[in-house]
């Protein structure tokens, strides 16, 4: 007996010296492309900063399955070419198991495409809604909001608000011109008398929108829908408040509600206003999201964005898949992600199989200052549930049957 | 134009079908090393490499038939390319699928383009040639961009196949691997290069060198310069359609990005840092650029700077480009030994 217990612990600290370098060898490596330079690159830092936190956490916990994960971060230049050259270079020279990103809606579906090439699981960072309709594919999955989630729900809100007469102003892009689509859309199915009596289409990066406000205020509309994304939406909204749009209409913005926007428009914001954000900081309070929030600012002393809580919530779920496939590997993985369900810090995500999209709830909210912050914010939160905004289930999934 | 000439004359006391002459035994022990390099190294990622700079060098190659051999600047020529791979794909995807099928779209669809806006651009030459092409790919590439029915607008199209090719209708081989299309791109393009050279090199070829030292000289002579220059353009953008047939299939996806000028810019920057007094010159441009950019992208992404200042070295100090840099200074050694 105890010659059978010295070799049982004999064999025991063998297994745990073994597994030591074992561990470090058997990583396994995610590669994300971000933009990291150029217009949206401080999208890109704050992407790289919700990923690196994820995988920090995963790894003090024990990895996954034993195996250290490690982030594999590169600028994808908001290319769609660069894009998939960089994916390429990560499955084939890096070795990694599954690819993030990009935030172009373009670049996002040449990844798609290359994924499905190199069998390598995919999530986009961009909320493109061809990501899971016509192009959907076996290997890529959304974890994030879909566009028309957001500007579908935006309708709900108008219509608990009573807005009839609208305009809509969107950048002349297919991710432009899909969320404002998908707004009057669900508008339209929604409040049949609703009318759209305007709709400006300037071009991505537009610098100078006074003859589209002009235009806008001289439709003489009820409430405005801004579908303009990054900077564009900030130069917009600081030009129509110099004009006096803000007085003259209700102003909805698809993006305005993103934490970034809001730090940047300062003073300038439309205060009273409705604005969205697939991700808040301060809402919903939960345990998982003040925790989220209070280790981002730890770490990198400043609040976590939309892009940066997306990006979190993204390597959790993928880590979660490669658990329950119960080894590291790809297309076990995929198998593992439809139905599966995660507790993000912005709520339950239920990984849909037909169409490949996480579901999860959509916030609009007003507006406001909360003195616990030195920025605006959006209070007075509504929560739109994916039953009431998301692409109807029957319409997607054509390409998914595989 | 006196530039030109002038680099012509330092570089090319040699005329320029003797630096392939002289490079014979080096092109074919290029080809053979192309051949058996997937033999050696199994790495994917390298062979994909090589894959794009064997498409890329046909386009610089391409290129050149204007700006070395005609001494026509096209600011434009990425148009041809785009050209080229949306027509492919769309002939694929809709009409036949099958490579030839696309790769026969894609020379025509950009022989018949160059046929018709050349028409325009010929009359022109220096600066307003320059402009008038960087417009008509403009054009191309706001077509590509709005019209999202036919060319998918500016997210592009996807799942480009490869589809196998028939032997003789005996056996089917695969080239949807990267082994597969490395070899079938570089068939294709060997060939084409071969006959790009045979052209350049015959009395035609002649002719366009011709024009490139003294069109008016020509026009004395009683040739009729405008059709020259014309056929050039249209071959010009026929071999440059070629590429962009090979091109969409390799990356599988293709977007308006292809046509957008900057691209064209890329194109000439190859063609000149390689060299435009050789004929394998803009290969030597395109293969040295897509290693740079690949090697540094991997350390940083300020990967432009470095590869600009790396440029700027080169036009200042290699004005005749890498390979004609690299020929005078081998002139230079054996001026003693050949005499």
């Amino acid at each position: 007996m105890k010659s059978f217990n010295s070799t049982l612990a004999a064999g025991l600290v063998a297994t745990i010296v073994t597994a030591q370098p074992a561990l470090a060898e058997d990583t396994i490596k995610f590669g994300v492309l971000a933009p990291l330079t150029g217009l949206y690159a401080i999208v890109g830092e704050r992407t790289s900063q919700g990923v690196n936190l994820a995988v920090d956490q995963i790894n003090e916990q024990g990895g996954i399955l034993g195996h250290k994960l490690e982030a594999v971060i590169r600028d994808d230049e908001t290319n769609p070419d660069t894009a998939v050259r960089v994916a390429r270079r990560l499955v084939l020279q890096d070795d990694v198991f599954a690819l993030f990103g990009p935030l172009h809606g373009g670049a996002a579906i040449a990844v798609l495409n290359e994924a499905q090439r190199l069998k390598t699981p995919h999530i986009p960072w961009a909320a493109t809604e061809e990501i899971n309709t016509v192009n959907c594919s076996r290997y890529t999955w959304r974890v994030g909001s879909s566009a028309q989630q957001t500007s579908r729900s935006g309708a709900v809100v108008a219509q608990r608000e009573g807005l009839k007469k609208w305009a809509t102003i969107s950048s002349d892009f297919s991710y432009g011109r899909s969320v404002v689509n998908q707004f009057t859309d669900n508008l339209k199915r929604l409040m049949p008398d609703a009318e759209v009596a305007e709709q400006a289409w300037p071009k991505l990066g537009e610098e100078d929108y006074s003859p589209y406000i002009s235009n806008i205020a001289r439709a003489d509309p009820d409430a405005l829908y801004i579908g303009l994304f990054g900077a564009d939406v900030v130069k917009f909204l600081k030009q129509a408040k110099a004009f006096g749009l803000n007085e003259q209409v209700t102003i909805f913005t698809d993006f305005g509600g993103n934490h970034v926007v809001l730090k940047a428009l300062g003073d300038d914001a439309p205060f009273g206003h409705w604005a969205s954000s697939r991700y808040l900081h301060n809402y919903p309070d939960t345990q998982m999201n003040r925790d989220f929030v209070q280790a981002f600012k730890a770490t990198y002393d400043v609040y976590p964005d939309m892009a940066a809580g997306e990006a979190y919530a993204a390597v959790h779920v993928m880590a979660e898949a490669i658990r329950r496939a119960g080894e590291p590997d790809k297309d076990l993985a995929i198998n593992a992600l439809g139905g599966l369900a995660y507790n993000a810090p912005e709520g339950w995500i239920i990984m849909r199989p037909s169409d490949h999209q996480g579901l999860q709830s959509a916030f609009w909210g007003k507006v406001s200052h909360d003195d616990a912050y030195p920025f605006p914010v959006l209070s007075d939160i509504q929560v739109i549930s994916p039953i009431q905004a998301a692409h109807p289930d029957e319409d997607s999934g054509q390409g998914c049957r595989n | 134009m006196k530039k030109l000439s002038d680099a012509a004359v330092s570089y090319g006391s040699r005329p320029i079908a003797t630096s392939l002459v002289n490079g014979k035994t080096l092109t074919l022990a290029g080809f053979a090393a192309a051949i058996a390099y997937p033999l050696l190294d199994g790495n994917l990622y390298n062979l994909q490499l090589f894959t794009e700079i064997i498409i890329i060098s046909l386009l610089a190659l391409s290129l050149n038939i204007l700006i070395g051999y005609t001494g026509l600047v096209s600011l434009g020529h990425a148009a041809f390319l785009g050209i080229g791979a949306y027509a492919s794909t769309l002939a694929m995807q809709h009409v036949y699928p099958s490579i030839w099928a696309g790769l026969t779209a894609s020379v025509l669809s950009a022989g018949i383009v160059a046929l018709a806006i050349g028409v325009f651009c010929i009359r022109l030459s220096g600066l307003y040639f320059a402009m008038i092409t960087l417009a008509f790919s403009q054009a191309f590439y706001t077509i590509a961009f709005y019209w999202d029915s036919v060319t998918g607008g500016d997210d592009g199209l996807i799942g480009i196949p490869r589809p196998d090719i028939s032997l003789f209708g005996l056996t089917e081989i695969s080239i949807d691997g990267f082994v597969g299309y490395y070899y079938f791109t570089l068939v294709i393009v060997a060939l084409a290069a071969y006959l790009m050279w045979r052209i350049l090199n015959s009395p035609f070829g002649a002719i366009l060198k011709a024009i490139r030292e003294n069109p008016e000289r020509v026009e004395f002579l009683g040739l009729p310069v405008y059709r020259y220059k014309l056929a050039a353009f249209i071959i010009s953008a026929a071999f440059g359609g070629l590429a962009g047939g090979l091109f969409a299939p390799f990356q599988g996806f293709i977007s308006p990005e292809l046509l957008y000028w900057t691209k064209s810019g890329e194109t000439v920057l190859m063609t000149i840092l390689g060299g435009i007094h050789s004929f394998l010159g803009p290969a030597v441009g395109a293969t040295v650029l897509i290693f740079l950019r690949d090697t540094v992208l991997n350390y940083t992404e300020y990967w432009k700077i470095i590869v600009g200042s790396i440029l700027i070295l080169c036009v200042l100090f290699a004005p005749g480009g890498i390979v004609g840099f690299i020929t005078a200074r081998l002139s230079e050694i054996f001026k003693g030994a050949s005499k």
